[in-house]
């Protein structure tokens, strides 16, 4: 069975700790409040100023800063939100050296060793900044040969699609000299190098093969007005966006390399188009 | 005493924790301050390049900084993937119905006049198209990570249970592979499953050629 005095020894201890007059002590509260008020001046000043192993200020004291800097005006606050501090700055003048150095060889870049996190945010920055510049301003087309599809993209944001014939695939020998040609429409990144109205198609030698005709030696024999239509534009290498006769194929892979359009389509081209405006073909 | 000690732990434990996330934040900011410095370098160089998201399921197409195609991994499964990034190319397409160009036939006019009709339902068109790309197919990257490409399967049952079939070889050679190279001492090599819808797949497959550049997010 319990008693009452059960108590009674945790009592007469807390009497022991007591102060004469029953007050009890400060200085552990004193102890205490040294503790806790160095510990957060230490964290803090590990925070602020980048150290503890690469430790900048996180992502709450960002958005308080930034909240701050909202007073300003919004080109300052942009300005302030990408300009690193100096020392950053001289190691991002470093990495991109790095890279630069790198990119003469070809070879993969690898991010700076002892970058903080501040450093490494206004880097990253910075190059996703360089990555949407380097998109065109302006006018672009892009072309899928597996869908037979053309995008023309307009400066103002607008896309318009369009139907047409790209590279067959198909392989062609030579029986006689040995030679090979593959239709295919070729992939990458070109540009518009010329634009013609009322093209005239220069039959090359593998056109004469495949209809298993004699190659003429006369280049006006090779001449064929109205197989381009109406307009054609060039991305080199003898490649054309031209119209087609064989209006029925349009959207199958049909051609020998160039891509094949519809009459109003190759005309919007022709006129939206300027020499220098990027085609990419995949 | 005790009150003393929770207090400092107290005090001691979100400096500690935040020691730790700020470190995970230092290595996704390297890990994706890689990515676009290789991503840069290659849009500089005017190069057309892969980008696998992973964690975003999507498979880009860019080019110069511009994302000229986009399509949606269904889902996707990693196996022995380091966490460290690296800038890869492809070196070869393998798949069991690899398509295969035509020649074309040259013929005199006598002899395409005497050619028979195109069969009914066909439009006699010689040409390689998206329709005979394969739809379960594997990429083979520099640094030995494969990329097996898998569509769902479609089409009547006989093409199914022969799917079915197609996928349960391929797991079982990767698997066998991969144990053989362990017990050789040998790290199993690494290897993404991608799952595309069917037109996403043959799309991939079209779309690049050996030496292509691959980014990798995972």
């Amino acid at each position: 069975m319990i008693s009452a005095n059960s108590g009674e020894p945790e009592r007469a201890a807390r009497k022991r700790r007591a102060l004469p007059g029953g007050r009890r002590p400060v200085w552990p509260f004193i102890v205490l409040g040294v503790v806790m008020l160095a510990g957060l001046g230490g964290a803090g000043w590990a925070v602020f100023s980048g150290r503890l192993a690469g430790i900048s200020k996180p992502d709450f004291i960002d958005k308080l800063l930034s909240a701050s800097k909202a007073k300003d005006s919004l080109s300052k606050q942009t300005s302030s939100a990408e300009s690193p501090p100096a020392k950053t700055r001289v190691k991002r003048k470093e990495h991109k050296a790095e890279i630069a150095k790198v990119e003469s060889q070809g070879q993969p870049v690898n991010p700076p060793e002892s970058s903080s996190v501040e450093a490494l945010r206004a880097e990253n920055a910075d190059m996703r900044q360089q990555l949407q510049e380097m998109a065109p301003k302006g006018n672009y087309v892009v072309i899928n040969t597996a869908g037979n599809r053309v995008i023309l993209h307009n400066g103002d944001g607008t896309e318009v699609e369009m139907i047409a014939s790209c590279g067959s695939g198909n392989v062609l020998e030579d029986p006689k000299g040995g030679r090979r040609w593959t239709f295919d429409t070729p992939r990458g990144v070109f540009t518009v190098k010329t634009k013609v109205a009322d093209p005239v198609w220069i039959k090359p030698d593998w056109a004469f093969i495949e209809e298993g005709a004699p190659i003429p030696k006369d280049r006006s024999e090779r001449a064929e007005p109205g197989m381009m239509g109406d307009f054609a534009v060039g991305i080199g290498d003898g490649y054309y966006l031209h119209g087609t006769l064989y209006k029925r194929l349009l959207g199958r892979n049909v051609s020998h390399g160039c891509v094949r359009l519809g009459d109003a389509d190759i005309e919007k081209l022709y006129h939206t188009l300027a020499k220098g405006d990027r085609v990419y073909i995949f | 005493m005790r009150a003393l000690l929770l207090i400092l732990w107290l005090l001691i434990f979100p400096l500690f924790s935040a020691t730790c996330a700020v470190a995970d934040d230092l290595a996704a900011l390297k890990f994706e301050n890689f990515l676009l410095s290789n991503e840069l370098q290659l849009a500089k160089a005017g190069k057309m390049y892969i980008i696998l998201d992973l964690p975003a399921s999507v498979v880009l197409f860019k080019a110069g900084g511009v994302e000229i195609k986009r399509l949606a991994i269904e889902h996707s499964r990693q196996e022995g993937l380091a966490s460290t990034p690296s800038l890869r190319k492809l070196t070869a397409k393998k798949a069991i119905n690899q398509p295969k160009r035509k020649q074309v036939v040259i013929a005199s006019e006598e002899e395409l006049r005497a050619a028979p009709a195109p069969a009914p339902g066909t439009d006699g068109l010689v040409a390689l198209e998206l329709s005979d790309m394969p739809e379960i197919y594997q990429l083979e990257l520099d640094d030995g990570l494969l990329l097996s490409v898998k569509a769902p399967p479609s089409g009547d049952f006989k093409t199914k249970v022969s799917r079915y079939w197609q996928d349960t070889i391929d797991n079982v050679k990767y698997w066998y592979q991969a144990t053989l190279r362990k017990m050789h001492g040998g790290a199993a090599s690494p290897q993404i499953v991608l799952n595309l819808s069917g037109p996403d797949a043959r799309q991939f497959y079209w779309s690049f050629d050996e030496g292509m550049p691959f980014l990798v997010k995972n």
